[in-house]
């Protein structure tokens, strides 16, 4: 090689040196301007473009009702929002989106005009217009998934249960009550998200949609009782012209609440259509005149305070007694002149009350009034409640303690009473009514039980059994006030009840307007169910025993007959018996009914061959035999055979078969 | 060149040869496990989807479930569809 030739190599060989240095010192200059100078912002910028965070909703907690029954639901519905900036052709994507959704056009051209990245179109939209609006594919047009409250039984126990609003947030009743309990916290997801969009897994800790903390409601309420409930005060506001009304069914041993029934009602899936007026529970926020149903708590009172006896007479003054500087009138302008306490209530006398609340004295019957619970909230586990109005003894005039006796100037809540009923049926202790059971986590294990609390003794077990008796007179004396809510075999305590309500608009009692109301319990001899009527201002039949009586008395049918009451109702269900005589109802068949041969000797197995399932079971109450059956059709075999003594519980086995 | 100079040539080629095949060989390792990782992501992502949309739908079910066992439903089929109508009080016969 020649010196010019060595001397071009290492020209050569240094430029190359020379150029990888440059090129090595920009490169490692960029690399330590986007790790070093520029890492953090660029780190972020990155993370937005590869991550993607979602905010999950937690699934709002579910209401069941005492069975197992689901009363409030979360489904996952679309919701469409816009992106201004993105969107391209605004008055053609409003044109289309209005068509599907139903929504204005100018609303949507409006949304569309704004700046921003995020408009609201319309939220929780049904699955076909989401459909729809996925299939359109607009640029600038999204849909996004929103949990949805829904209530799967419509109308049932509305007032109840409340309703929850678009952001999943409780408004009303029991969802606004356990808001903090049925919501749970909303969680952030983060997601990887790839050149095409697509999601990828990345472990950076523990994912699912629920929040731990937050609780199903399990209710005291009956779904079966309370649909017969709010079928049959519709079936009675409809055919009385009533105005609205309330129903309460509640267990007096424990205070739970097994139904409760309001009217007018509304549809919590669509609550913004209703008038606020129908969505009031007016069995815990409205305050009336309770009128008779109220004598019960007076006169329980002075037999407690030892001042009366039932077998006291009282003179009622043949239908007008003046208190002070007015006259007291009996209802219907009767005229009774000597009454005994039963009586007094059987009757619904006025002035025997008035007498009796005389002897009771001012600062007794205010005391007995406020252990019963009158004047203060019950405490029930529902918002809105009221207090009632209950004055201060030291105002009462001498007519206003005389009215207050048979429940004119004292105002209460249907709670109120009926919880105060619960305290006479259940041996005197006054519960605090209820409507949950008991919470219940994701897993399905109890958090937290609510039992039954005591809120104090008002009467005596004694005084308890003699006020229930006299209550059971009402109902099933000849001529008592409460004979439309008598069931035969079935022995039921009640009062009847109707007030004039006070008219603002004159500043007196009306005269037209009324509260008619039942109040009772049943079986008398051992409660289990307390059933409170109140009908307001019903047209075609203004008073308690006529109006409201008869809707206790098809409540507590339906309840014994459908629902799973636990009720020893052999009795009731017994075909009724007057003497020697059986009375059938006349639409039951001829050939559905099993006469038992009168020859035939009753003490022995009857011969079940040949009958039906219903004709056995029916010879085999009227005898008192106990059955045990298998297979369907007719009875073909029976052990012990026709003839056999009936000894004590021995049961006899039927063997049925569709041959015959 | 001798012959043992040129053998040692020889092995040094091998061995670097050796290595850079072993280097390749972790590289490539390296890049299958995140291939694998990231396609297991993936199904990952996918799966969790299908199980959002599954319970979903098992929630949407119970609810379809809870809507047909309304009272009111069943009793306007019983009365419109079946004429049926509340027994009368000595129809009912209680089994225990």
């Amino acid at each position: 090689m020649s010196a010019k030739s060595r001397k071009w190599l290492r020209f050569r060989v240094a430029s190359i040196l020379v150029f990888s240095l440059v090129l090595y010192v920009a490169l490692v200059s960029r690399a330590f301007q986007l790790q070093i100078v520029s890492g953090e912002t660029l780190g972020k910028l990155a993370d937005r473009q590869h991550r993607k965070s979602l905010t999950l909703y937690p699934e709002r907690r579910l209401i069941f009702d005492r069975n197992g029954q689901q009363l409030a639901a979360t489904v996952m519905t679309d919701s469409v929002y816009v992106d201004p900036s993105t969107a391209e052709d605004r008055r053609r994507v409003a044109s289309k989106l209005s068509s599907i959704l139903g929504v204005k056009k100018e609303k949507i051209v409006k949304a569309l005009a704004n700046e921003g990245s995020f408009r609201w179109v319309a939220r929780q939209i049904s699955p076909a217009r989401a459909e729809g609006i996925r299939a359109l594919n607009l640029e600038g047009v999204h849909l996004v998934r929103e949990p949805k409250r829904f209530y799967p039984h419509r109308e049932l126990a509305c007032h109840l249960l409340g309703f929850a609003g678009l952001d999943s947030i409780g408004l009303e009743g029991l969802e606004l009550k356990y808001d903090e309990c049925l919501k749970g916290i909303p969680k952030k997801v983060v997601w990887g998200r790839d050149a095409r969009g697509h999601n990828i897994y990345l472990d950076e800790g523990p994912g699912g949609a629920v929040d731990d903390r937050s609780c199903s409601i399990f209710l005291t309420i009956d779904s079966k009782i309370q649909y017969i409930v709010e079928s049959q005060l519709r079936r009675a506001v409809e055919g009385l012209g009533a105005k609205g009304g309330s129903v309460i069914v509640m267990d007096p041993r424990t205070g739970g609440v097994l139904a409760m029934a309001n009217e007018p009602r509304f549809n919590p899936n669509d609550f913004s259509s209703y008038p606020a007026d129908a969505r009031r529970n007016r069995a815990v926020t409205d305050c009336f005149d309770p009128g008779s149903v109220f004598k019960p708590f007076i006169v329980a009172a002075a037999l407690e305070e030892g001042l009366v006896s039932e077998t006291d007479v009282f003179d009622c003054e043949n239908g007008s007694y003046v208190v002070g500087d007015r006259v007291i009138h009996e209802a219907q302008s009767e005229k009774f002149k000597e009454l005994t306490i039963p009586e007094i209530l059987k009757y619904s006398s006025n002035i025997g009350t008035v007498k009796i609340a005389e002897r009771l004295g001012k600062n007794l019957a205010h005391r007995y009034m406020t252990k019963f619970g009158f004047g203060s909230k019950t405490g029930v586990d529902l918002p809105g409640e009221s207090t009632g109005i209950l004055r201060n003894p030291r105002d009462w005039r001498e007519v206003d303690f005389a009215t207050m006796a048979f429940g004119q100037g004292i105002s209460v809540t249907a709670m109120q009473l009926a919880s105060g009923m619960c305290a006479i049926a259940n041996g005197g202790v006054l519960m605090k009514p209820h409507v949950v059971r008991r919470l219940v986590n994701k897993e399905g294990a109890t958090v937290k039980e609510f039992e039954p609390v005591p809120l104090g003794t008002v009467i005596s077990p004694e005084t308890s059994r003699k006020i229930t008796s006299i209550l059971t007179g009402v109902v099933e004396g000849e001529g008592g006030t409460g004979k439309n809510a008598h069931i035969v075999n079935l022995s039921i305590a009640g009062k009847t009840g109707t007030s004039q309500k006070f008219d603002f608009t004159s500043g007196k009692y009306s005269a037209k307007k009324v509260a008619a109301s039942f109040m009772g319990f049943f079986p008398a001899q051992d409660p289990q169910m307390v059933i409170l009527v109140v009908l307001d201002e019903p047209e075609t039949s203004r008073w308690g025993g006529a109006a409201a009586a008869p809707v206790f008395k098809r409540v507590t049918e339906q309840i014994l007959r459908c629902s799973n009451s636990g009720m020893d109702v052999q009795d009731f269900a017994a075909v009724e018996t007057v003497g020697e005589a059986r009375i059938i109802p006349a639409s039951t068949s001829i050939t559905d009914m099993v006469y038992p041969d009168p020859e035939e000797d009753e003490t022995v197995i009857p011969d079940f061959q040949g009958m039906s399932l219903r004709e056995v079971l029916r010879m085999a109450q009227s005898r008192r035999i106990e059955i045990k059956t298998a297979g369907t059709g007719w009875a073909v075999h029976q052990n012990p055979a026709p003839g056999v003594p009936i000894e004590g519980n021995q049961p006899c086995y039927v063997l049925f078969d569709r041959e015959g | 060149m001798p012959v043992a100079r040129k053998k040692r040539e020889g092995w040094k080629i091998v061995r670097l040869i050796v290595v850079a095949l072993l280097f390749m060989a972790t590289a490539l390792t390296y890049v299958w496990f995140r291939i694998s990782i990231t396609s297991i992501d993936y199904r990952i992502a996918g799966e969790m989807h299908r199980r959002d949309a599954l319970l979903e739908e098992n929630r949407k079910l119970k609810v379809e479930i809870a809507t047909l066992k309304s009272p009111g439903r069943i009793e306007s089929i019983a009365r419109a569809k079946l004429g049926m109508r509340y027994p009368e009080r000595d129809q009912v016969i209680f089994l225990r």
